[in-house]
This record gives structure tokens, C-alpha cells and sequence, in this order.
């Protein structure tokens, strides 16, 4: 009586402990061969958040008789100490200098828009803690600054602000941030009728991807804004999938308007710049992808109906886009580096006079931009650290024309 | 130093403490002992009947574990001594560990990081004594049910590591490895507690032992599979310099800089320039090894388990001194690593398969129970002291456990963290400068109509893209650790940015930061005159530079009592903006702001 008990005491833990130790055995080798297969696993890339992705924000323009470049200084590879900056060549002046409003940290980038009266609008694209745009307006050529605030978050892309002649201002906001005025997070466009305090919504990215006239475009993303010449009616750029479609889209009444040409033979196209030129409503188009990739520029009114001028397709195969420029008549320079090999870097300009690609002499390695001179010629802009050197384009080629020393802030944002 | 100070003192209280408890139980020894002398007196007897309730010695194979996990536990206490440890620990330690683990893994290890970083003298103090404990308790309880407890407590305590400090031993992240670590040291001293807090019964037979051996086999044929996988770096060395090193290769120029002593670093610099060259060779052999050893655990042959004992604790050395290099050099070195405690395990398995415990009689001697002599009667002074150590060992513990357990559940960081970086307020009493300025509805405020209540005041600049989005939510902290008593208190912020001073903006600022929900914040700003003297008069710096940068001010915070007078100037540079420094920032301001409060 008493011993089976007994035994029973003495089996039980040892039954236990042996499938016990099987059971961490197993779980052991169940754990390394999981291992083995964790290590071996790929993350998935991120997926496309927004238009900022392939437009580059280092930009140029010439117009309302200045020059302006946006472009990024300081340790590039250094997010907190890397500082975009503006530069303004004056029509009297053969140099380049300093404009970058004060006041506000520029790591995330800085968007500019020039009217024809010569008046500056900056939006700084917002950075670390920072979820909305300060503004910055001149008059005087960036002698003096008015403040204000846009609520949201700026688009990363140069187009993201266009000021109008009467003082109103478009804004582009970022995707992926809730604007209660839009009604969701799929960013769009906002605008500023008069001054820049008060702000309304003009259309959100997902209620143009809904209107009849974006169907052909499938519309993936408003990437830049524009007035139409001579008037304050609103023309929005898109990126478009699956089709040859520009997305150009025009206010008319209380809906929108395809104002946009079609390129043939592509499968997608993106509206790179939308600028309120002398030449009318211009526009650079990145058509295609990957070695069929290409850019076009178009050249209209913005009015319902346009018959747009279309340049030749310039290829782009396997060179990656760094900079846009408009020129003083309408017409734009792009760089390009190459994507393998030592980076080479090439540059293209075309006018709406001339409506064909002329290639420029391989600016000097490290240019970040080439933008156009209020005169017509062509600068080469190269951040080295905290000094902006300038090429100028010559007979004899590019030469050095300036060595500007830049206050880059090191440090000053933590 | 700060921090490190609070620990030593903490320490040192905690070691006050635990010399009364010593003093406390020398007492109870003298007094229990002469109790038992008297009883043993008034009955005639000159001795007491003491009876040994367990048949035969303890094995040999649980002595062993029990005495080298208890030593190696106090180690591992007293390197958790280190200075390092209060700061270092969840920066070097915890959140690397956990870095090539899966999501789930690090938000696990990051919640016992940031219970750690909060707390961070709570914390490392709690360590070292649960660590230093819980040797002790292994170390003076050889049998029954305090000895089964001590392994009840090592396995827990191990399991709690094992999750939170070393993030499962990394075998869930990519490149684990058996050579650096996998799958964790603590998991073994997991092990080695459930073995000793097994009954008397499981070591009688030599199944236990067997079984030990057995997992161990699988283990080790584990490891070596998983060495041998393709893919993962372990065959690699470094054939040239511009070539990607293998991921041993990596390991051990990581350890040969380590601080330590030079000749350890000769020796890992040797072998780590051998592996770069042999990369394929040395992994080799470890594979052969590791599945060598497995496979003689595995065959239940003595003899062979003889070898794999030998053999696998001779890897296991080798791998310690060379690869591992002895793990507790750098500062924040917690514990030998995985090597030792393996290689006891896989000892103590084979010491339960070959040395059995022998019954001195074949039965528990039994003593008639009209004549069984009571409890006291039973107290051999081995025994009692034995019990008085494993109840002081548990009183070690429980210092230690219970400060961490109250802070474990306190989501508020300790103020001490930002004293670090901030330094202790500076109390002043003096009459608060006045002004009037425009709150954020565009309507006047001035400090004289805030007469009567507490008043947090600061200066915050509105397109700052670093500190004043960090101090606005410290702000917001500060008011839910206050809680009712808010509504007593006003949070004021200046504008600090003569070039964006709109009532849009610090509109803009408060919806940015959630500040528009908080009923007792004010933003205030003016013309920049107007606020020039205001910065004048709180003594707050503010430059403009050129370049792109922000405006640099003062980061200051002053604490205005209920009669306007300036109370506390605290310097509120949020340093690292972390989740603890902000979390201690707000415990700290609300703690002072209590204090006028009441006043």
C-alpha cells in the first residue's frame, strides 16, 4: 500500500524532466533552425510615400530679373548638419549671394517661388520635431523678410509654392499628414487668397484622383502647383501611372480640368517643374522609367484647350536627376549624374524658342546645380562643405568665377 | 557623475540596511540557540536528538551546479558594481543586444530599457543585490525545500535576464551564433536553477543526468547546424581589406578593443587576425566540434560522454578565452557569458549519470513519535545557521527586488536623470519681473493677473525644429503628473524668436504640439521691443545667425509663486529628448511646483 505511492513519487519527476529536457532540446533546435531562416530573411522595401521621392528640390530659377538657387550645404551625409540655402544673383551684380531667410533651421530643404514683380516666397520644408512651414516673403530681392506660418507640412519638391502677382500663395502639403481643411491625409493643395495668414483648401490629392477629368491619369500624387499666366487660376502637376498622359490639371467652375498633352510611348509620366514663365505655362516632364526613362518640356497657355509646344524627349538612361532650372525665357537646364562608375555629371538646356536639348560642357564634378543667369548664361553651383564654389560657362568652357564663404550653422540643430 | 554618485550611495545605504538585517539574525541565533540550550537543559539531556531528515548526501551533480551558480551569481552581482552600469547598461547592453532581433523582441527589451533608463540608480542598485542574493541563498542552503527555493529564484531571476538583457540570447535575430554567446548565458543559469529546484527524487537515478545530456546533444548539434548555415557570415573571414569581414571576424576586433588587460587583447588580436585569414578553416572546425561534442551527448555511451564532457569543455574555454574574452571587460561586462555556465551544465549532467547519490541504510531513519523530539529538538546549529543565511539572503534579495518592483510600476522618471544633464534647480525668492504681452487668442496677459496662482513660465521659440517642441511636451507631462492640481497652476511660455512673433504662429506651435487641449496654457508674444524686455528681464539670450540656422535662446524655466515672486530657476535643456529625460524633467517640475503649491 504504501509503496506504490512510493514510486510513483519518484517516476513522475523523472518522466517530467525527460520530456521536459526533450521539449528545451527540440525548442533548441526549433530556435537555431529559425534563426537560421530569420537571418536569411529580406525586409521589404518602403513603399513610395509621397512625390518628394524622385523630384530633386535642388532648384534654380530666373526670373523676375534675378537669379535664385536652392541648393544643400555643409556635411551632406550629416542630416543635422546639413543646411539648404538660398542664392540670389542680382541682374547688376555678377556674384552670387547669401539670401537664406532667418529665423528657422533649414535641414529639411527650402522651396522657393518668384514672381514676375520679383517678389520671393520661401516655405521651409519642415524638419525633426518641426510638422509645418514657416514662410518667408521679400520684396526687395531678400533685403527684408515678412513672416508667417503655413499650418501644414510643405511638400518636398521645388514647385511646392507658387505666389501669385496679387499677393495670394498655392501650397502643396505633404502626404501622410492629417489636414482637417483637406478632409484626410493624402496631402493636396492648399491657397492663401490674399497675405499669407489665412489659408483654405483648394483641392485634396485624393478628391483630383476622384474628379473624371484625373481618370485618364491615374493619379498617384500632385507634385507641383502653378498659376496659369496672367490670371489666379490654379494649375496643379501630377505624377500619373500607367499611361502617357501629363497630369496637368486646371481649375474651371467648381471642378478641374486635363489641361495635359499626352507622350507617346510611355507608362507614366510625372510633372517635374510648373512654373508661371515668360514663355507662358512651362512645363518639365519626366516620362517613362528606368532605361525608357525621359524628359520633355511643354510649353502653353494653362487654358482649357491648350495647344502645347513639346520639346524632343531627352533620354535620361542611367542618369539620375539633380537639379532643375528655369531659364529667363521659359526654358529650363537640368543636371543629371550618372548613376554607376565615378558619378559624371551632365547637363542639358532647353528654350521654347529653340524646342530642342542642347547639351552643356560636363559641368566639374562635385556641381550640384546649373541654373541660369538673369542674363542668360549659365552658373554651375558646387557646395563644398561651407564654401559655394561658381563656374561660369564660357567660350573656353566652364570657369570659376566666385569662391562664396557660407556661415553653414554646424551644430546648431542638435 | 551625478547619477553614479546617487548609485554608491544608494548602495551604501542598501548595505546599512543589510547589516542590520545581519545584526538582527546574529541576535536570533544567540537567542534561538540559547532557547535550545535550555530546553535541552531543563530535559535532562546535555544535547538534543538532532535527526538528519534526508537519506543520503546531496549529489554530487546538484552540489556542483548549486555551489558554481551560486559563486558565479556573485559575480555577477559585484560586477553589476560598476560605475557604468546606471547609464551604460541600456545604451551598451540592453538595445544592442535586441538590435538584430525581430520587432516583438525589441519592443520587449525596449520596455525593460526604459524601465531601466527611468530608474536608473533604483535599477543597477536592484541588481547587484537580487544577484548578490540569490548566490548567497544557493550558496548556504544545500537541501530541502530554502535550497529548492534558491533554484526557484535563480531560475526566475534568470528568465527575467534572459528576456530583458540579453533579448533571448539573440536567437531570434540575425547572425546568432554559438561562438558569441547564443543563446544567452542566463538561459543556462535558467537551466541550472530548474535542476536545482527539482525534488530529492529526480537525482536518484541516473535519467536526470542522461536527459541533461541528451538536450545537450541536440543543443550542441544545433549550434553546429546553425554555425554551418550558409548565409550568415560564419564562414567568412576577411581575404582582403576592402572585403566584408565575416561576422566572427567583426566579433573579435570588436572585443580585441575593448579595455582589459594587454595581454588578454594580444591574444584575441592573434586569433582575430588568424580568423580573418582562415575564416573558412576556424568555422570549420568549430562546426566539427560543435556536432563532435553533440553526438557523443547524444550516444548514451559513458565513455563517450566522458569525451564529450572533456572535449566540449575544453571548446568551451577555448571559445571563452578567445572569442568571447571572458565577457565581463569594457566597463558594462554583466556576466562571464554563455561559455562557463554551459560547460557546468553539460558537467553537471554527466556527473548525474556516473555519480549517483548512495542511501547510507537504504531508508530515512525513523524515530518512534512518542519519542520524536519537537521542532527545536531538531535544530542542529549547522541547520539554523544554514536557515538564518537563507532568510538574510532573502532579505538581500527583497532589498533589492522591492524598490524595483515599486519603480517597475512608477511610468514616471526619476528626477535624478535630468539633474544628470541639467543640474539641481537654482532657489532663489525674488519679486518676478512684470509684463503684459498677447496670449495666443490675441487677448492681453499680464503676470499681475496671474496673481494668486503658480506660474510655470518659459520661452519657446515657435519654429524651433529641437528643444522647444521637446520642452512643450515636458510641459504637457508635467500637467498629467500634476493631475487636479493643475488647475492651479499656469503654464507660460514666451515667444523666443524676434522674427516670428504672430499670434498665427504660436497658434500654429500649440495645435503642433497638442498645448491647444491644455486649459492652463498661455503663449504669449508682442512686438519685438516688447519682448526684448521681457527676455531682458528673465535674463534669456536670444541670437539670430545667418546660414539656415535656428535661433539660438536660453532654454530657462522659472517658477513663480503665488505672491509673484520668482521662486526656482530651472535650466530646461531637454539634452537627449528622451523618453526618460523628458519623463524626469516632468516629475522634477512637478515636484517643485508642488512644493509652492502648498506653500
Amino acid at each position: 500500500m504504501t509503496g506504490r505511492p512510493a514510486r510513483r513519487r519518484r517516476r513522475r519527476p523523472t518522466q517530467w524532466v525527460r520530456r521536459t529536457l526533450g521539449l528545451v532540446g527540440a525548442g533548441t533546435l526549433a530556435a537555431a533552425v529559425l534563426a537560421a531562416c530569420t537571418s536569411s530573411a529580406t525586409v521589404p522595401a518602403a513603399p513610395d510615400a509621397g512625390p518628394a521621392v524622385s523630384i530633386p528640390l535642388t532648384s534654380g530659377s530666373a526670373s523676375g530679373g534675378a537669379g535664385w538657387a536652392t541648393l544643400a550645404m555643409g556635411h551632406l551625409d550629416q542630416p543635422l548638419n546639413t543646411f539648404w540655402e538660398l542664392f540670389r544673383l542680382s541682374p547688376d551684380s555678377s556674384t552670387w549671394q547669401l539670401e537664406t531667410p532667418r529665423g528657422v533651421a533649414s535641414n529639411g530643404g527650402l522651396v522657393t517661388s518668384v514672381s514676375a514683380s520679383g517678389a520671393v516666397l520661401v516655405g521651409f520644408v519642415a524638419s525633426q520635431f518641426l510638422r509645418f512651414s514657416p514662410l518667408a516673403l521679400s520684396a526687395d530681392g531678400g533685403r527684408t523678410w515678412q513672416t508667417s506660418v503655413l499650418q501644414w507640412a510643405l511638400a518636398s519638391v521645388p514647385d511646392s509654392l507658387a505666389l501669385s502677382g496679387p499677393g495670394g500663395a498655392l501650397a502643396l502639403l505633404r502626404s501622410g499628414q492629417a489636414v482637417p481643411l483637406l478632409g484626410g491625409t493624402s496631402g493636396g493643395v492648399v491657397r492663401a487668397s490674399a497675405g499669407l495668414s489665412t489659408w483654405s483648401a483648394l483641392v485634396s490629392t485624393g478628391a483630383l484622383a476622384a474628379e473624371s477629368a484625373a481618370a485618364p491619369c491615374h493619379l498617384r500624387a500632385i507634385t507641383a502647383v502653378a498659376y496659369r499666366p496672367g490670371s489666379s487660376r490654379p494649375v496643379v502637376g501630377a505624377r500619373c501611372a500607367g499611361t502617357d498622359r501629363v497630369g496637368i490639371f486646371g481649375q474651371q467652375g467648381g471642378g478641374w480640368v486635363s489641361l495635359g498633352p499626352v507622350v507617346a510611348g510611355s507608362s507614366g509620366t510625372e510633372v517635374v517643374r510648373l512654373d508661371d514663365t515668360a514663355a507662358g505655362l512651362s512645363v518639365l516632364v519626366r516620362a517613362g522609367s528606368g532605361t525608357s526613362a525621359r524628359v520633355v518640356a511643354l510649353w502653353g497657355s494653362g487654358a482649357p484647350g491648350t495647344a502645347w509646344a513639346t520639346s524632343p524627349a531627352l533620354p535620361l538612361a542611367g542618369t539620375t536627376l539633380r537639379s532643375t532650372a528655369t531659364t529667363p525665357t521659359g526654358g529650363y537646364v537640368i543636371l543629371g549624374s550618372a548613376r554607376t562608375g565615378s558619378g559624371r555629371r551632365s547637363a542639358a538646356t532647353i528654350e521654347p524658342t529653340s524646342r530642342s536639348w542642347r547639351r552643356l560642357d560636363p559641368p566639374p564634378a562635385g556641381t550640384a546645380s546649373v541654373v541660369s543667369t538673369p542674363s542668360g548664361g549659365f552658373d554651375t553651383l558646387d557646395p563644398d562643405q561651407s564654401t559655394l564654389l561658381v563656374d561660369s560657362l564660357t567660350a573656353r568652357g566652364w570657369v570659376r568665377t566666385q569662391s562664396l564663404a557660407v556661415p553653414v550653422p554646424y551644430g546648431s540643430s542638435g | 557623475m551625478t547619477i553614479v554618485s546617487a548609485f554608491r550611495s544608494s548602495l551604501d545605504r542598501q548595505l546599512l540596511a543589510i547589516l542590520v538585517v545581519a545584526a538582527v539574525l546574529a541576535v536570533a541565533w544567540n537567542v534561538i540557540r540559547t532557547v535550545h540550550y535550555r530546553r535541552a537543559a531543563a530535559s535532562g539531556a546535555t544535547t538534543a536528538t538532532a535527526v538528519d531528515p534526508w537519506p543520503y548526501r546531496e549529489p554530487l551533480a546538484r552540489r556542483v551546479l548549486r555551489i558554481s551558480f551560486g559563486l558565479l551569481w556573485l559575480l555577477d552581482g559585484l560586477l553589476q558594481i560598476q560605475s557604468g552600469m546606471p547609464l551604460g547598461l541600456p545604451g551598451q547592453v540592453l538595445t544592442p543586444a535586441a538590435a538584430s532581433s525581430p520587432g516583438w523582441v525589441q519592443h520587449l527589451v525596449n520596455a525593460g530599457a526604459t524601465v531601466w533608463s527611468d530608474h536608473p540608480v533604483t535599477a543597477a542598485a536592484a541588481t547587484v543585490w537580487i544577484q548578490l542574493g540569490i548566490g548567497l541563498f544557493l550558496l548556504v542552503a544545500p537541501r530541502g525545500h530554502w535550497s529548492r527555493a534558491a533554484g526557484g529564484v535563480s531560475a526566475g531571476w534568470g528568465l527575467v535576464v534572459w528576456m530583458f538583457g540579453e533579448a533571448f540570447g539573440g536567437i531570434f535575430g540575425h547572425g546568432s551564433s554559438w561562438l558569441l554567446g547564443s543563446p544567452g548565458a542566463s538561459v543556462f543559469y535558467l537551466a541550472a536553477g530548474v535542476l536545482i529546484a527539482l525534488p530529492d527524487t529526480a537525482w536518484e537515478t541516473a535519467r536526470l543526468g542522461k536527459g541533461l545530456l541528451r538536450a545537450m546533444g541536440v543543443f550542441f548539434v544545433g549550434m553546429g547546424i546553425l554555425q554551418a548555415w550558409p548565409g550568415r557570415g560564419s564562414w567568412a573571414g576577411q581575404s582582403s581589406p576592402s572585403a566584408t569581414p565575416g561576422t566572427l571576424t567583426v566579433a573579435l576586433r570588436q572585443a580585441a578593443k575593448v579595455s582589459q588587460p594587454s595581454v588578454f587583447s594580444s591574444w584575441i588580436r592573434s586569433f582575430a587576425s588568424f580568423q580573418a585569414g582562415h575564416g573558412w578553416l576556424v568555422n570549420l572546425v568549430f562546426v566539427l566540434l560543435l556536432i563532435g561534442v553533440g553526438a557523443c551527448f547524444l550516444s548514451g555511451n559513458l565513455r563517450l560522454l566522458r569525451i564529450g564532457v572533456v572535449a566540449g569543455t575544453v571548446l568551451c574555454l577555448a571559445d571563452w578565452v578567445l572569442v568571447q574574452d571572458f565577457g565581463f571587460f569594457g566597463g558594462v561586462g554583466t556576466d562571464p557569458n554563455s561559455m562557463i555556465p554551459m560547460a557546468l551544465v553539460f558537467s553537471a549532467g554527466y556527473l548525474a549519470t556516473v555519480r549517483l547519490p548512495v542511501r547510507a541504510d537504504g531508508s530515512v531513519p525513523t524515530v518512534p513519535s512518542e519519542s520524536r523530539p519537537g521542532a527545536w529538538d531538531r535544530l542542529t546549529p549547522a541547520y539554523l545557521a544554514r536557515s538564518l543565511l537563507a532568510v538574510g539572503a532573502v532579505v538581500i534579495v527583497l532589498i533589492g527586488a522591492a524598490p524595483m518592483a515599486r519603480a517597475a510600476t512608477n511610468p514616471n522618471a526619476d528626477p535624478i536623470v535630468i539633474e544628470a544633464d541639467d543640474g539641481t534647480p537654482d532657489y532663489v525668492n525674488l519679486p518676478a519681473a512684470p509684463f503684459t504681452l498677447t496670449n495666443q487668442h490675441g487677448d492681453p496677459v499680464s503676470l499681475a493677473s496671474l496673481r494668486g496662482r503658480t506660474v510655470v513660465l518659459t520661452f519657446l521659440d515657435p519654429v524651433c525644429t529641437t528643444d522647444c517642441p521637446v520642452i512643450a511636451r515636458e510641459l504637457e507631462l508635467t500637467d498629467q503628473v500634476l493631475g487636479n492640481q493643475a488647475a492651479g497652476v499656469d503654464l507660460v511660455a514666451v515667444v523666443d524668436n524676434p522674427l516670428y512673433t504672430t499670434t498665427s504662429a504660436t497658434t500654429t506651435f500649440d495645435a503642433q504640439e497638442g498645448l491647444d487641449q491644455l486649459g492652463n496654457w498661455t503663449y504669449l508674444t508682442g512686438s519685438v521691443s516688447q519682448l526684448q524686455r521681457v527676455w531682458d528681464d528673465y535674463g534669456v539670450l536670444t541670437e539670430v545667425s545667418p546660414g539656415g540656422a535656428m535661433v539660438d535662446h536660453s532654454d530657462i524655466l522659472y517658477i513663480i509663486d503665488k505672491q509673484g515672486h520668482t521662486r526656482e530657476i530651472i535650466n530646461s535643456d531637454p539634452a537627449a529628448g528622451s523618453s526618460s529625460s523628458m519623463s524626469s524633467f516632468s516629475t522634477l517640475l512637478a515636484q517643485q511646483v508642488q512644493h509652492y503649491l502648498h506653500s
